[in-house]
């Protein structure tokens, strides 16, 4: 499969999901979603996880001219007791096309599961095709923890009837480059 | 503490009961096949499935002895429970051991089967379920009807009236203003916990990695946050290796909830999580259940039902599930997997699931690992008459049977006998004293039979 069909699949899943993917850049759609979750949630905590390496510039100020104030998350045990973070900002691994899903190998998998809203940077070359492909390239020693992230938190315990954010991020997107 | 099966306090249905399974069973098949219908290579991924399934239970000590291994050889403790009293043992232990006093726990069945929660909370231990639809079901003081989705036989409008009941607030009729109330409250209790308690979806006998999938992200939290985490699995949820999961874990969403993937799907691996754990102050456990499963696993007729990898879809394309719900089966675990696990993991008082089935074959083929239930339902009927052959009830029976042959061939004996029987059906709560309609209801027989009926309308016409 090639790099282009892999990425197009992988766009199909994450609008099924429900998931926004960004250009990488300070697009008005980015500023129009970061708008959306400073708002809907009313918090202005911004997690930046400490694991992203090479950060793009333009996000801090994007952040900032939402009105987000980022922040390195702490260790779990550091976290407040209910802590109200509107966003969660992580580099993810890799990209699955058959499901949409985003793994994440190097980040502490509670920025992507406290906050309200969560952005992924993505490098459209690191799509691949489905998790026999993502096990592969896994290295020994495997990660002590692999963790992926496929839309926003879901049920349907209640009359089958989809409910988003019930307790991880209602609202999920990817800034996409490469 | 309730540890029988038979004695689970469960409500009666009542009529809504049937409106809300056929609604949720509904949108669960539209989902499924949406999905599906793109996916042309599912077939042989069941097929798949079902060949990596079967090969590891043929070779399931080894497989198991691997797996301890690369635990036990990373520094992760390992804990061997052969009965449900050594699992409840195990759990209650370490909540000892770290001064446990709240534990949130996310689905398991195996927890269920075990009745943990029962236990840990007699010994002062808080548990606080945290999947919406465990919690719904924790709160109402019910028993989960179905593998997946705990609280499939309750309408929005219940749920709405008993979280008002129990939070003591006016909760409008609307799924977003339930869902908001429990993420609020499980929130405190997830930063608050003391200890997680989690199933096991799949064990990697290769690598040691243990994979959990879940929707919710309650799991993850259950997993991560506490200082303490315990995971509960049975022996036979064994994958050989990572290859042999991607697969497993495909067909396990396809399905049971029609989705490609769970939007959470974490996986362990040592021995960077055995030796990360204890330098961080934080503590997990494994403890590998048993619990009579040993015993099907060496019957060759009836190991196919270790095969199964929980995903509940043949409870919805059961046809006596839909009409009589989870309750009914009076089990930890319902449906034809129920009828055919039950009776062989714990035949004490479950050997009878074995004839809540029509045969149909539904349960066969939506499966994903493609276990023959019927065959298995025909087998667990076997070593029911098996062992009611030898019974001393056995001759009563016979008599019963024939007493009963010999009335069903004159009409009037039988016109009499329901006559007689019904005013007695009428008084109330007598089905509660018969046993049979704790989790059923009983029929009255009609005034009139079909005969008087027929005949009577033929005489009005004339
Ligand atoms: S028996 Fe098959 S269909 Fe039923 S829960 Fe198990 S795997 Fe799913």
């Amino acid at each position: 499969m090639t790099t282009q069909t892999l990425l197009e699949q992988f766009l199909k899943q994450a609008e099924r999901l429900d998931v926004a993917v960004f250009p990488h850049g300070p697009t008005p759609a980015l500023k129009e979603w970061l708008d959306k979750i400073r708002t809907a949630t009313g918090f202005q905590e911004a997690w930046v996880d400490p694991a992203m390496e090479n950060s793009p510039p333009f996000l801090e100020e994007a952040l900032s001219e939402s009105g987000f104030q980022s922040a390195f998350p702490l260790e779990p045990r550091e976290i407040d007791s209910s802590p109200n973070v509107a966003l969660g900002v992580a580099r993810a691994d890799f990209g699955l096309a058959y499901s949409g899903s985003l793994a994440f190998i190097k980040t502490n998998p509670l920025v992507t599961l406290v906050p309200a809203g969560l952005l992924v940077v993505l490098d459209a070359k690191k799509i691949l095709p489905a998790y026999k492909e993502l096990f592969l390239e896994l290295t020994s020693p495997l990660p002590a923890i692999l963790s992926l992230v496929t839309g926003p938190s879901q049920t349907s315990d209640i009359e089958k009837k989809l409910i988003k954010g019930v307790h991880g991020p209602k609202w999920v997107a990817i800034l996409l480059h490469g | 503490m309730r540890t029988r099966f038979s004695l689970l306090d469960t409500p009666s249905p009542n009529l809504q009961l049937e409106a809300n399974l056929d609604n949720a069973i509904a949108h669960y098949f539209q989902k499924r096949a949406l999905t599906l219908a793109e996916i042309p290579e599912y077939q042989d991924l069941v097929q798949r499935a079902r060949k990596i399934r079967l090969d590891t239970l043929n070779g399931l000590p080894s497989h198991l002895k691997r797996f301890r291994g690369v635990l036990e050889g990373a520094g992760v403790r390992v804990i061997e429970a052969k009965s449900a009293e050594e699992a409840r043992r195990a759990v209650f232990d370490i909540a000892k051991r770290h001064d446990v006093k709240r534990a949130v726990k996310s689905k398991s069945m195996l927890s269920e089967e075990v009745c943990l929660n029962e236990f840990l909370e007699e010994s002062g231990i808080e548990v606080v379920e945290t999947d919406l639809g465990e919690l719904i079901v924790q709160l109402a003081k019910e028993k989960p009807s179905h593998i997946l989705t705990p609280c499939i036989h309750k309408s929005q409008r219940e749920i709405a009236e008993l979280f008002s009941r129990v939070f003591q607030r006016d909760v409008p009729d609307e799924e977003s203003a339930i869902a908001e109330l429990a993420r609020v409250f499980l929130r405190e209790k997830f930063f608050s916990a003391d200890m997680g308690i989690t199933g096991v979806n799949f064990g990697v006998a290769e690598t040691g990695t243990l994979a959990f999938v879940e929707n919710e992200g309650n799991l993850r939290y259950c997993a991560l946050l506490p200082r303490v985490h315990v995971a509960l699995m049975g022996i036979e949820r064994i994958a050989p290796d990572m290859e042999s999961l991607g697969t497993l874990l495909t067909v396990l969403t396809l399905a049971g909830t029609g989705q490609r993937a769970g939007a959470y799907t974490t996986l362990l691996s040592p021995p960077e999580f055995g030796r990360k754990a204890p330098e961080q102050d934080r503590f997990f456990y494994l403890i590998l259940v048993d619990n009579g499963r040993s015993g099907l696993l060496s019957d060759p007729k009836r190991r196919e039902t270790l095969a199964c990898i929980r995903c509940g879809a043949c409870l919805n394309a059961c046809v006596v599930y839909r009409h009589i719900g989870g309750h009914a089966y009076q089990a930890p675990y319902m449906g034809p997997i129920g009828a055919i696990l039950m009776p062989g993991i714990h035949p004490k008082g479950t050997e009878r699931l074995g004839f809540f089935s029509t045969l149909c074959g539904a349960c066969r083929e939506i499966c994903p690992v493609g276990i023959d239930i019927p065959g298995q339902l025909l087998a667990v009927r076997e070593q029911f008459f098996h062992h009611a052959a030898r019974s001393p009830a056995k001759g009563v029976r016979y008599l019963a049977f024939l007493l009963a042959s010999h009335i069903g061939r004159h009409p009037r004996v039988v016109s009499l006998a329901r006559r007689l029987v019904r005013p007695m059906l009428a008084i109330p709560y007598i089905e509660h004293v018969l046993g049979w309609g704790k989790a059923r209801d009983l029929p009255v027989p009609a005034s009139r039979s079909f005969q008087e009926r027929f005949w009577g309308d033929h005489t009005d016409a004339a």
